[in-house]
């Protein structure tokens, strides 16, 4: 059985990235979780360019995408993705503090999977990014990776 | 009265024009008569003159025959020849003039009679004249006689002339009175004719100078006329002009607040984006602090519950309840914000259909309750239905909630429709009420009647309730006794043309 796939966060907050790890932990799942800090570098990680040149070709099993970052943000990271063909077929879950409906609506017209507010509530933030890890990086199925060589 | 006028003219020209022909014919009548009685005249002096003649004829052949007798020339026998034929023409002549007169006839033959047998005695006289052996006695007996019947002739010539002059008397007589009379008639007739000409003349003049003063009056009332029209037309262009100048005016003004309204609606849009920015980071930033201090209440709870104290615990757990608190505050706030601002779809729809679902959606909230419900029918209404389903929610949530110390609750829900094309929705119950008092910050932000340990919720329910019906253009207020019940109202409009 191959390893399970990996979680891309991005995610510029420290506190955010640290409850969702906490959150991901206490949810059991063994998937790898990989946290960029920014768009830009959620970019380079997913083209392997810059400091990800070297690491294994394997696309992510879903990303887990913060809207509000400084420099690239996650609607251009977003809109990036699913242009790519190599990258489009990987689920994206946008991860917001706002409830902004012009935003969410923008997101799902750019081809996001699912769009999650962040509750205040800890304990129903961390029962949100529970479940989304096991659905989106256990229970879903993706279609057959093609790997660039 | 024209036609009176008429008449009267009529009948005054016809009178006169009648007595004119009558007094005509009477001057042609009597200048016929005129002319007949000179015509008579002439022939009485014709006759008077015959009478002469013969006369004179008669005294020629005397004369000739006594020259004849004393002189035995024959010179006078031939004027005596000549006497006696123009004394008989004369009488001829005389019988024709009197012809028609048959006294003058009768005389005239007893006076052929004389002079025949004056002329007998005359050609006897002569005849023995003739003769050798003249009789002087004879002769003288035969001029005796001959003088007897000249004096019976002339006698007779005597009658007839003095009929003939009595005859012309009469006639001159008879003329002068026919000339009186006519005279009298034509004076009269004129005079008539006159009074008459005069009276339709005065008729005439009168009518004319009626007449006249109409047309003066008609005259002078139409330049009043003319006058008030020009007047009026003065007045109306001054109208014109003011109504044109204020309306310019108007204009003016109207561009003036187009203009603020533009600018307004700009500064608007500006505020409207800074509030969507604002609502944006409040939503956005002031959340995520908040998410961290509960997670790592939590988590630090998690980690060190073993070594803190019952106390620190309570601690942690206020910081997380507060944080969570002031998360609901900000949704709250960031719906109503978004009731402000969202896009309204305006449509018509059965408010009894949108009350059933509410009531479906409450179902868990009232599950372990005992409510009476009272729903009258509810009408059609015009509005945007998702926004009028949070008004129905937030009113029955309430109704709900404030009647939780009652046994049994009762809550009534009617709709009732106004004169003012309103439709006046209520939602009463026989919960806790509150203060009259009070009741003004009844519909405000976060406004609260009672303790959030009696009650639970933010307060916002009513803001947006006051905020969905101000926006359909209706109205909200509530009446309400402490621990008596309450009962809250929106109007809204009843969706008819006016």
């Amino acid at each position: 059985m191959n390893p399970p796939g990996k979680i891309l966060l991005v995610e510029d907050d420290a506190g955010d990235v640290e409850l969702i790890l906490a959150a991901l932990a206490k949810s059991n799942l063994a998937n790898e979780v990989v946290v960029a800090r920014d768009g830009a570098e959620a970019l380079d990680y997913l083209h392997r360019r810059g400091e990800f040149q070297s690491r294994p070709p394997a696309n992510p099993a879903v990303i887990f995408l913060d809207l509000k970052m400084p420099g690239v943000d996650g609607l251009e990271v977003l809109r990036q993705i699913k242009s790519k063909e190599e990258l489009n077929t990987i689920p994206v879950v946008i991860l917001t503090s706002s409830r902004d409906e012009t935003g969410l609506a923008q997101c799902y017209q750019l081809g996001a999977n699912s769009c999650v507010v962040k509750p205040v509530d800890f304990q129903q933030f961390a029962e949100a990014i529970g479940q989304l890890g096991m659905f989106w990086a256990v229970v879903n199925e993706p279609p057959q990776q093609r790997v660039k060589r | 009265m024209k036609k009176t006028f008429d008449r009267k003219i009529i009948t005054g020209f016809v009178l006169a024009l009648a007595i004119w022909l009558t007094i005509g014919s009477l001057l042609y009548r009597s200048t016929s008569e005129q002319a007949q009685e000179a015509r008579w005249r002439s022939h009485t002096y014709d006759a008077l003159a015959k009478i002469q003649e013969l006369l004179l004829r008669l005294t020629d052949a005397e004369t000739a025959r006594r020259g004849f007798v004393m002189s035995g020339s024959d010179r006078f026998l031939t004027h005596y020849s000549n006497a006696v034929e123009r004394a008989n023409t004369a009488f001829n002549q005389l019988r024709a003039v009197t012809g028609e007169n048959p006294r003058q006839q009768q005389t005239c033959d007893a006076l052929q009679t004389l002079i025949q047998q004056r002329f007998a005695v005359y050609s006897e006289c002569i005849a023995l004249q003739s003769k050798p052996d003249a009789d002087a006695a004879t002769q003288l007996r035969l001029t005796e006689t001959g003088q007897g019947i000249m004096e019976k002739i002339d006698t007779l010539i005597a009658a007839m002339d003095a009929a003939e002059r009595g005859l012309l008397q009469q006639r001159r007589s008879r003329s002068e009175s026919h000339l009186r009379r006519t005279q009298q008639i034509a004076l009269a007739g004129f005079i008539a004719g006159s009074i008459m000409l005069s009276w339709v003349f005065v008729l005439l003049a009168r009518e004319n100078r009626r007449r006249r003063d109409a047309e003066e009056a008609f005259r002078e009332s139409n330049e009043a006329l003319e006058q008030s029209v020009q007047e009026r037309t003065a007045e109306l262009a001054d109208a014109l002009e003011a109504h044109r100048q204020a309306e310019q005016e108007i204009k003016k003004l109207n561009e003036e607040l187009e203009k603020r309204v533009v600018e307004r609606t700009t500064q608007l849009e500006n505020a409207n984006k800074e509030l969507e920015a604002f609502s944006y980071s409040v939503s956005h930033d002031l959340r995520a602090p908040l998410r961290h201090i509960d997670g790592f209440a939590e988590m630090l709870r998690d980690d060190a519950s073993a070594v803190l104290g019952e106390r620190s615990r309570r601690y942690l757990e206020t910081i997380a309840t507060s944080a969570k608190r002031m998360g609901t505050l900000i949704d709250d706030l960031l719906v109503f914000s978004r009731m402000g601002r969202a896009e309204m779809r305006q449509a018509r729809f059965a408010m009894d259909r949108l009350l059933k679902e509410v009531l479906k959606e409450m179902k868990p909230q009232v599950q372990s309750r005992q409510i009476d419900w009272e729903i009258e029918p509810l009408p059609e209404v015009l509005g945007d239905r998702a926004m009028l389903k949070q008004v129905w929610i937030n009113l029955l949530s309430n109704a709900v909630k404030y009647t939780r110390p009652r046994e049994r609750a009762k809550i009534q829900i009617r709709c009732a429709r106004t004169g003012e094309r309103e439709l006046q929705f209520c939602v009463r119950d026989n919960g806790v009420g509150f203060d009259m008092q009070y009741s003004s910050k009844l519909f405000g932000v976060f406004q609260r009647l009672h303790h959030t340990e009696e009650f639970d919720g933010t307060g916002i329910g009513l803001a947006n309730v006051r905020r969905i019906v101000h926006r359909h253009g209706g109205r909200t207020w509530a009446e309400a006794k402490l621990n008596q019940g309450a009962a809250f109202y929106f109007a809204l409009p009843d969706g008819t043309k006016e």
